[in-house]
């Protein structure tokens, strides 16, 4: 039976999810039979009633159910019905929401850990793919593979588990998780701003000197971002992995050599402003990457 | 006999007209759906804007960062469902093609914008600006309701609001804030909002 439960078809929470309210409603059919007050079916609903929760957050959620249910039947009750009737209707929902609650946590648990990791793998994916899409842009004016990768990318972002942010979420879990999903939502606006930036039309002679750097920096980055997901598949990593802190230092120093200018001036020309800003970012990019990492440590 | 023909040619030319009829009928359902769908991309765009505004407006944002958060992952991911059924629709209209563009584009300028809240970690410097931010915030979300509900724009709100703003940075934020230059590239992507959207 353990071995059975070991197939990878359980990692799936939409799975346990549903073996939990078969067998919870399972039960609640047997104990609605021989022990129900009302014979009005209270103990199924509210067992099942309870159990639509979303990931991580079974307990308060549950809870959370559990009230509104008694609460609009006591108010059905007492505006259509007695109050012998209500009392008995709450002995079984009662009765229902402790079944649902309980199956909902112990039975095949769901396994938050798998659930944000499946998801985070491809979204990292699309991430290295789009980055190198967009230094394609910004070194040879050619959007078509960035417009791809962003499509991937946005699809990708749809799958996001924002479950992380529910009321109720574990409390244990919550920081570390919300943590790693800000940063990662971060990752994805920082490269949008990215996209948008390489449109405009740089320099050429800056961008001449610049190319191997941002050559070595897409290499890095994807680098970076395939040991994250070796991280995360929770495999060991067999080589250390460079950051591209240096490369941004390259970047910039080619950018002051062309335009010698001090940040604090702040009448510098648009096309260098776009420039700062697009160091900027990959900056911010660089910082959330290390951030991702360190939270795996 | 020949009064036969012309009638089979009558009613030949009746079905033909009936097929331009129909034909035309879907155009026009097909072209309205898209429209409707790039609306609907401007409205999920808006709140987008407004939900990203909050980091600097509302004063309980440092307290209640998951629930703001929270917020704005169900406005981003409204906005992505919105955005990818319209490049549905739009891949068989070229028509529609230029527009779409110019969404992608403005979200990908919001979300330049607001690198900003990253980039500054003093929340009293968003105090000193708060009036400023609550006029771009409002002229901005303004403009893309406007060109949602496809009336005819004035950018003059948004570009008044962008001088103040830029008054401000002169006087005032260039001074205080520890990295100026952030807030020039906050202004930087603030007229190229506004020229993307008076574009449309």
């Amino acid at each position: 039976m353990h071995s059975i439960l070991l197939l990878p078809v359980f990692n799936n929470n939409k799975i346990r999810h549903s073996i939990r309210i078969i067998c919870a409603i399972f039960i609640a059919l047997i104990t609605n039979y021989y022990f129900s007050f009302t014979d009005e079916g209270w103990i199924i609903m509210a067992a099942a009633f309870v159990m639509l929760t979303t990931v991580g957050s079974a307990l308060y959620q549950g809870l959370l159910r559990f009230f509104l249910l008694a609460s609009l039947v006591t108010v059905a009750s007492l505006l259509f019905s007695s109050i012998t009737a209500l009392t008995l209707r709450l002995n079984d929902i009662a009765i229902g929401a402790f079944i649902g609650i309980a199956a909902n946590i112990i039975i095949l648990p769901d396994r938050v850990d798998v659930e944000f990791r499946s998801t985070l793998g491809p979204l990292l994916q699309s991430y290295g793919a789009y980055f190198s899409g967009i230094i394609e842009l910004l070194l040879k004016n050619n959007q078509k593979n960035a417009e791809i990768a962003k499509i991937q990318v946005e699809k990708e972002l749809l799958h996001l588990p924002i479950w992380v942010y529910e009321v109720g979420f574990d409390i244990r879990m919550q920081k570390g998780y919300r943590y790693f999903f800000m940063k990662i939502s971060q990752i994805s606006e920082i490269l949008f701003a990215l996209h948008y930036l390489a449109r405009h039309p740089f320099d050429v002679k800056l961008l001449e000197r610049t190319h191997d750097v941002f050559i070595q920096c897409v290499l890095k980055v994807n680098q970076f971002i395939l040991a994250l997901m070796t991280v995360l598949e929770l495999k060991k990593l067999t080589e250390g992995v460079d950051d591209f802190e240096e490369e941004i230092a390259l970047i910039e120093n080619e950018f002051k050599k062309i335009a010698p200018i001090s940040l604090e001036l702040l009448d510098i020309e648009k096309a260098s402003v776009y420039f700062v800003e697009f160091s900027y970012a990959l900056k911010e990019l660089h910082s959330s990457l290390v951030s991702l990492a360190k939270a795996l440590r | 006999m020949g009064n036969d023909i012309f009638t089979k040619t009558r009613v030949l030319e009746r079905y033909q007209e009936g097929i331009i009829f129909l034909f035309s009928l879907f155009n026009w359902i097909a072209e309205q759906r898209i429209k409707k769908s790039l609306a609907d991309c401007f409205y999920a765009l808006a709140k987008v804007q407004n939900a990203q505004f909050a980091a600097y407006l509302r004063q309980d944002y440092l307290i209640q960062q998951a629930s703001y958060a929270n917020i704005l992952n169900h406005q981003r991911q409204n906005f992505l469902k919105k955005i990818q059924y319209a490049r549905k629709l739009v891949q068989y209209n070229e028509k529609f093609s230029a527009i779409f563009s110019k969404i992608e584009n403005l979200y990908e300028i919001i979300c330049s914008l607001h690198l900003l809240k990253f980039r500054v970690n003093e929340y009293s410097v968003f105090e000193i600006s708060k009036r400023e931010m609550q006029g771009i915030e409002k002229a901005s979300t303004n403009l893309l309701i406007t060109v949602a509900k496809n009336k005819k724009i004035d950018t003059a709100e948004l570009l008044d609001e962008i001088h103040l703003f830029e008054t401000l940075f002169n006087r005032t934020l260039q001074i205080v804030v520890r990295d100026p230059v952030v807030f020039l590239f906050f202004i930087q992507d603030l007229y190229a909002f506004n020229s993307v959207i008076a574009s449309i």
